[in-house]
């Protein structure tokens, strides 16, 4: 049977179980939705801008590990997913993103709303494609679906011109899929493993590093007994906490610019470091050259690309984390680590900074400890700043908490929207979503969205009245000029407003929803209470803290990892 | 800095060029040399590239090519 180029997409994202499709719309795909209308298996979210858009479809995909599904119109629609297409790249999150496009006659010639946008994402997609012919469609789209959540998983753009969208073809969609050119991943090199064993076995002083790749794996329990039967202690990346429970004996902290005091000596002293799923980006790392200096390195990944890419690697082991980790534990003899364990235990008393002596002070690692306590199942959703490393610092993290964050990209205003996404992929788990003033801003038009969807996230900005991190670095390293940073000055400081802006609270009210401004832990945990019964309804806890609050240790970019700041002077 | 030529086995389609030229400019390299052609069937072609890198870089964009789809087969040639 021939049918219309708008009624296979239906029938195709029906095949690929998309239950949420988060869409636009626009000229260029106004007969997208006219199908759409007439359906309904597939839940539209129409969210109020499109960059929240994606970053809605990246939270939910990171919460549900299903592929998020984007739908939005040629031109400014298309462009306005590109950084949320980028910070999917980044942190290996898949999405499928189906952007319209103008009619084939006009592509190139500078058609109202038209942009190249396969061009412009090429650069931060797993793949990007145009479907010029009706034929091709449900090929193209299943490939999509397929790249996107296979290997390393990534964000894949399909540009569909709108005329071929409105034309008759085959109603097939395609159970499988060949692509020549696209290579699967094996079974991890035996050889390779082997020698790795034998390193680990050998090891004085081994550490694992885990990032994000061990968690995509689902190679949480199997490397918890490797742990475990090894006794070999853990430093993870901040996409990599909660890879093991942070609460093992065995897990010592993060590791990198805002790590942990221990876990940062761990990795300058050790003899052996075993990554897993990590790309040693620049903020694990410090300088390149001073990283590690005394280990061999063991570097597990799926993607070839990320070995050897940043540090100089002994072993390099392509494949898939969970296997790996098996065949590893099969292998590997555990040795004596007592003496690196004392060293270890001796940095982290040490590091005396790092727990904050009387919780009765609101400090954002009260903050932060107070939600943690609060709840024993529970998503917790940053936007990108001061508020994200305290989170990853502060937070506890296993099967039951998870944490998401733009790791990679750092992008601001990620938070809310993606926070409103993956409590769209669960709703019987709290959703709590740690922001900034500053951050909370670039997307708050959201708050239209959780209203009319009816989504209960609870909204807790950590208000200091300024851009945190930025400041911070002024604070450390530009002899606090705070240029840019202060939310409540305007003209370098020429003028002060007395009263933040906006009044969140007020704000909230305008949409109709409720929200508090705490000053003390006691009142955070009332309105943190209060706010978990509200039902259908974001809710908003604004808590102020002070604008001097520093995010320690931290490594001053280009130092080596054991130059640490660890208090303010 | 040695100079390099791989041969490239592509799909015969739109954009696969532009992505190996993305590649070496993303990373801010020349490309010394380009040549390509269809073979076959003209369902693939022939890309031939020069460029001159050391051997890290070199490794490391070998890797980025086996990745890139539409690239279906990399061999490296004597220069």
């Amino acid at each position: 049977m021939n049918i219309k180029g708008t009624q296979l997409f239906i029938k195709a994202l029906a095949a690929e179980k998309t239950d949420l499709l988060f869409a636009y719309p626009g000229s260029a795909v106004i007969s997208l939705f006219d199908e759409l209308y007439q359906q309904q298996d597939i839940r539209i979210i129409l969210p109020r801008h499109e960059q929240a858009l994606v970053h809605q479809a990246d939270g939910y995909a990171r919460s549900t590990g299903k592929t998020g599904v984007c739908l939005v119109t040629s031109g400014p629609g298309a462009t306005n997913i590109v950084t949320g297409i980028a910070t999917a790249n980044y942190d290996s999150v898949p999405l499928v993103c189906f952007c319209g496009q103008v009619k084939r006659a006009l592509i190139g010639n500078d058609a109202f709303q038209e942009v190249d946008i396969v061009g412009i994402t090429r650069g931060i997609t797993k793949h990007s494609m145009m479907v010029t012919e009706r034929e091709n469609l449900g090929k193209a789209i299943k490939e999509a679906f397929y790249i996107a959540s296979t290997g390393r998983p990534g964000p894949v753009v399909v540009d569909l011109p709108v005329d071929m969208m409105e034309e008759y073809g085959s109603d097939e969609y395609p159970e499988t899929v060949q692509i020549r050119s696209y290579r699967e991943v094996g079974a991890p090199p035996k050889d390779q493993i082997k020698e790795a064993a034998a390193m680990l076995s050998n090891a004085k002083r081994p550490l694992f590093l885990i990032g994000g790749g061990l968690k995509k794996s689902k190679a949480e329990q199997r490397f918890g007994q490797l742990v475990e039967q090894s006794g070999i202690p853990v430093v993870s990346t901040i996409m990599g906490k909660g890879g093991i429970p942070s609460t093992h004996p065995c897990y010592i902290g993060n590791v990198g610019m805002h790590g942990c005091y221990a876990g940062n000596h761990a990795v300058m002293k050790c003899d052996l470091l075993c990554s897993i799923g990590c790309r040693f980006n620049d903020r694990i790392t410090g300088k390149t050259d001073l990283f590690a200096p005394a280990a061999k390195i063991i570097h597990i990944d799926i993607d070839d690309a990320s070995i050897s890419r940043n540090v100089a690697v002994t072993v390099p082991i392509v494949s898939d984390a969970d296997q790996a980790v098996e065949q590893l534990m099969a292998e590997m003899t555990p040795g004596d680590y007592n003496v690196w364990w004392h060293q270890i235990s001796q940095w982290r008393q040490d590091s005396a900074a790092e727990s904050p002596a009387d919780e009765t002070i609101f400090t954002p690692a009260a903050i932060i400890r107070t939600i943690d306590n609060m709840f024993e199942e529970l998503i917790v959703v940053t936007d990108v700043g001061q508020h994200q490393m305290w989170t990853a610092q502060y937070l506890h993290q296993n099967d039951k908490k998870q944490m998401i964050t733009s790791g990679g990209l750092g992008t601001m205003g990620f938070g809310f929207p993606a926070a409103l996404g993956a409590k769209l992929g669960n709703y019987d788990k709290v959703v709590v979503c740690i922001t900034g003033d500053g951050g909370f801003q670039m997307n708050l038009q959201e708050l239209a969205t959780a209203v009319m969807e009816k989504i209960s996230v609870i909204v807790v900005i950590m208000n200091n009245q300024s851009l945190g991190m930025v400041r911070q670095w002024q604070n450390l390293m530009y002899g606090r000029r705070y240029a840019g940073t202060d939310l409540m000055s305007s003209n370098q400081g020429q003028q002060q407003v007395s009263d933040y802006i906006p009044d969140f609270i007020r704000l909230g009210e305008s949409y109709g929803i409720n929200g508090i401004r705490v000053s003390d832990q006691s009142q955070l945990e009332k309105a943190l209470e209060d706010a978990s019964k509200a039902i259908a309804a974001p809710y908003i806890i604004e808590c102020m803290i002070d604008p001097d609050q520093l995010v320690l240790p931290m490594v001053k970019g280009g130092r080596s990892l054991d130059e640490m700041i660890v208090e303010e002077k | 800095m040695t100079e390099r030529r791989l041969l490239l086995h592509v799909e015969n389609d739109v954009g696969v060029l532009a992505k190996v030229a993305d590649l070496f400019a993303g990373k801010h390299y020349n490309l010394e040399s380009l040549s390509v052609y269809p073979v076959a069937d003209h369902t693939m072609s022939e890309m031939h590239i020069g460029f001159i890198s050391d051997e890290q870089l070199y490794l490391q964009i070998k890797k980025q090519l086996r990745r890139c789809i539409g690239i279906v087969e990399i061999r490296e040639e004597i220069c």
